[in-house]
């Protein structure tokens, strides 16, 4: 660990007047706690929540269950004639190569809300580059051209989040490549694609 | 009203469904709960991501805050726990950047508990003052920067430095009895 710096005296800091002992013990605990990190780009505002969970009422839970049954019996007759993974994608995008994804591609599915609100999503990514050690990518969302949240970090193939994002109220999803030791800012995009 | 009591009731508010209690409560407790992940998780990738799965699960689990079982802090605190917990669970990713935070090998469990609720109350507190006093608080104490340079900095006379960091002592010291519990 880092040596940490030591500020003056407690009365050089504050001048004339009285040092009382509030005064010390903040000064002796600001002394002893490491100072806070600032707050990255992708961390300056929160992350849109998800709609708040609504309590439903016996005969809204009943249908529920009801359609939750002939769903799952008919995505399962299909799964066993289709064959594939136990993914339930209520929607999937095909991601395409930026100039600067090199011919990439990968397939992003969104997985079916639950209870609370969170989905899960399965990006299965193709021809991405190994970043160097210490890089990795991200993907996240776009509204109106800017950063709009995180949905995770990986390494590359496949990877999996749960995020509670209303997905459908931003206009793309982007992979970005983070390099070791070059600022958020200077990360490459190198997939994108628009939710349409 | 005082400054815990404020949080209740955005947490509260927050589990109402409402949005701007919630960017409230982010603005106040994102760089604490920033600074506790990186502490634990050791790289910043995993520690912005712990951040985030901490907010969405206050948003989530607000409606379950209960002020007469503990304080605001002590809440976000845990909830901050948890997530940080369950991140470190996870398969871990590659490493993403230099650690900020390297664990120092001295401290044993219950010391490292100790430390991480000490650092959460400061940061807390200090997030709490006016933005005035905070930002010469933290040159003071974490930048290195003399309080000449800081003046200089913030183009204002070095009395006035004084004169600020004297009263954001005192404000904090207020602050750090209200989330002591």
């Amino acid at each position: 660990m880092s040596e940490r710096y030591e500020p003056p005296e407690l009365e050089e800091l504050v001048g004339e007047g009285d040092v009382t002992p509030d005064l010390r013990r903040a000064d002796a605990l600001l002394r002893t706690v490491p100072a806070p990190p600032e707050l990255p780009p992708s961390l300056r505002a929160p992350m849109p929540p998800a709609e708040p969970v609504r309590l439903w009422t016996r005969r809204r839970a009943f249908v529920a269950v009801a359609l939750a049954a002939t769903l799952a019996a008919f995505f399962f007759g299909l799964g066993t004639s289709i064959g594939g993974d136990d993914f339930e994608a209520v929607g999937t995008y095909a991601m395409e190569a930026t100039t600067d994804g090199h011919g990439a591609s990968a397939t992003l599915r969104v997985g079916r809300a639950d209870a609370d609100g969170n989905r899960a999503v399965r990006l299965e990514s193709a021809g991405l580059p190994t970043l160097p050690k210490g890089g990795y990518y991200v993907l996240w969302l776009e509204k109106d051209g800017e950063y709009a949240g995180t949905c995770g970090t990986f390494a590359g193939g496949e990877a999996e989040w749960t995020v509670s994002y209303d997905l459908w109220a931003y206009d793309a999803w982007i992979v970005s490549a983070r390099l070791p030791g070059r600022p958020p800012d200077e990360a490459k995009e190198v997939l994108k694609v628009a939710i349409a | 009203m005082e400054a815990a009591e404020r949080d209740a009731l955005l947490i509260e508010a927050t589990g109402r469904g409402d949005r701007a209690a919630f960017e409230e409560l982010y603005r106040r407790f994102a760089r604490p709960v920033l600074a506790m992940a990186l502490r634990q998780l050791g790289d910043n990738g995993r520690a912005e991501d712990a951040t985030q799965d901490t907010f969405a699960a206050v948003w989530r689990s607000a409606r379950s805050y209960r002020s007469e079982r503990g304080s605001a802090s002590a809440w976000l605190y845990a909830v901050a726990r948890h997530a940080i917990i369950d991140r470190a669970r996870q398969r871990v990713e590659p490493a993403v950047e230099t650690p900020v935070h390297e664990p120092s090998g001295e401290e044993g469990p219950d010391e490292q508990v100790e430390a991480t609720w000490l650092a959460w109350r400061v940061h807390s507190a200090v997030e709490r003052l006016p933005e005035r006093e905070r930002v010469v608080l933290e040159l003071a104490y974490w930048s290195g920067l003399s309080q000449s340079e800081i003046a200089s900095y913030l183009d204002v006379p070095l009395g006035t430095v004084k004169t600020r960091t004297r009263a954001g002592l005192a404000r904090l010291a207020g602050l750090l009895d209200e989330v002591r519990e």
